[in-house]
């Protein structure tokens, strides 16, 4: 199997960092944007088998940011929504995400599930 | 006649017993509303909390991974690593201290070790650190060389560096922030005033910036539990000082504090 690439779209610097070295540590191609603008122009060029994608971000936010990503053209990645909203599992399923990652979380459970999801 | 009496004792039972309902719904409505603020309370603390906490646990399982490792660990990312565990439990202690003095004001239990002190110096501590901070803001300070008050040296550092955070943290495209220090020997004053030329605030959340947990930009993410504004003018408003916002025409914020000086009265040059 090809390498699987992961985009990573969190406004928060360290938590990007963390997914980054971890993944890329794990074996994925890693891109990282810091808010959904950027994240969806990256997207176009990275061809991402799995988004990571934080809520609470300046700009366009991660609703926002899913909307427009679906909106688009070519063949959609899995989204994983990171977050530390209480009834983050509630969320993610509102708002049609494959998978849920619930801060703080154990680097078992995001590799567990980028493997699950980032298959293509 | 016995009846009359009775019939008045009656509706008096009656006019005391529904007083008692409305006191009663009174109490719950208050109860219910103290509740809500609780949870709201600590909604948005464990939200802040949990994203510190997520980047400490991570870093640390992840150099524990490469310290497994038979090829050790890169000293490059070692030094990240630790780095971010540094920087995220600086934030942390932060965060818990804001949640602290939110308690302590609550109860009352908020007190002020006042001594004299150096305005300037404090106001010149804080600039120091938040220039090593950023390298996109301007920094300029107009200050005497020296200015005395009766104050809670800490305290007061604590608010100079919040107001000072907020104009980092608000003008994200970088720019100038300008600290200016005066003092007024007639009246006993000294103020202090930051000016940013950030996003400045929406004029429908200018009445509010005070309030706890409210922020200016909530639609930009930019984090923090809005606690900052709300303890620092309390520690203004008991040193008997004011703090009071003013947003120039040409855009940004300027905060601006007065605190009287106390016993010493600007006895410094």
């Amino acid at each position: 199997m090809s390498v699987r690439r992961v985009l990573v779209v969190d406004d928060d610097e360290t938590t990007g960092e963390l997914l980054e070295a971890t993944l890329l540590d794990a074996g994925y191609d890693v891109a990282v944007a810091a808010g959904g603008a950027a994240g969806l122009e990256l997207a176009e060029r990275f061809k991402p088998h799995l988004v990571l994608l934080d809520l609470r971000m300046p700009g366009l936010d991660g609703r926002a940011f899913l909307e427009a990503y679906r909106r688009g053209r070519g063949r959609k990645a899995a989204v994983a929504v990171v977050t530390a909203v209480r009834d983050g599992a509630a969320v993610a399923a509102r708002l049609g995400a494959q998978g849920v990652l619930e801060k703080p979380f154990d680097l078992s459970e995001l590799l567990n599930l980028v493997a699950r999801l980032a298959r293509g | 006649m016995a009846g009359r009496a009775t019939s008045r004792s009656g509706r008096g039972r009656k006019a005391d017993l529904s007083a008692d309902n409305e006191r009663l719904r009174a109490e719950i409505a208050e109860r219910r509303r103290a509740e809500a603020l609780r949870d709201e309370f600590l909604s948005i603390a464990a939200h802040e909390l949990k994203t510190p906490l997520t980047s400490l646990r991570g870093f640390a399982q992840l150099l524990m991974r490469q310290l497994d490792r038979d090829e050790g660990l890169d000293p490059v990312r070692l030094r990240q690593g630790l780095s971010a565990i540094d920087q995220q439990s600086a934030k942390l202690a932060r965060l818990v201290n804001q949640l602290l003095d939110v308690s302590r004001i609550d109860a009352g239990r908020l007190e002020l070790d006042r001594k004299v002190a150096d305005v300037v110096g404090v106001v010149e501590d804080v600039v120091a650190t938040a220039r090593v901070n950023t390298f996109r803001h301007e920094f300029t300070v107009r200050a005497p060389s020296g200015a005395l008050a009766l104050v809670d040296p800490l305290r007061l550092e604590q608010v100079v560096r919040n107001l000072v955070d907020n104009a980092i943290r608000y003008s994200p495209d970088g720019g100038p922030i300008t600290i200016e220090v005066e003092k007024s020997r007639e009246a006993g004053v000294v103020t202090i005033a930051v000016s940013d030329r950030g996003l400045g605030v929406p004029p429908e959340h200018q009445g509010r910036i005070f309030d706890r947990f409210h922020q200016a930009h909530p639609e930009r993410g930019m984090g923090g539990m809005g606690l900052g504004l709300y303890i620092s003018r309390q520690i203004v408003e008991m040193h008997g000082g004011s703090i009071e916002p003013e947003f120039p025409e040409a855009g940004g914020t300027r905060m601006v504090v007065r605190l009287p000086t106390g016993a010493p009265a600007g006895n410094s040059e």
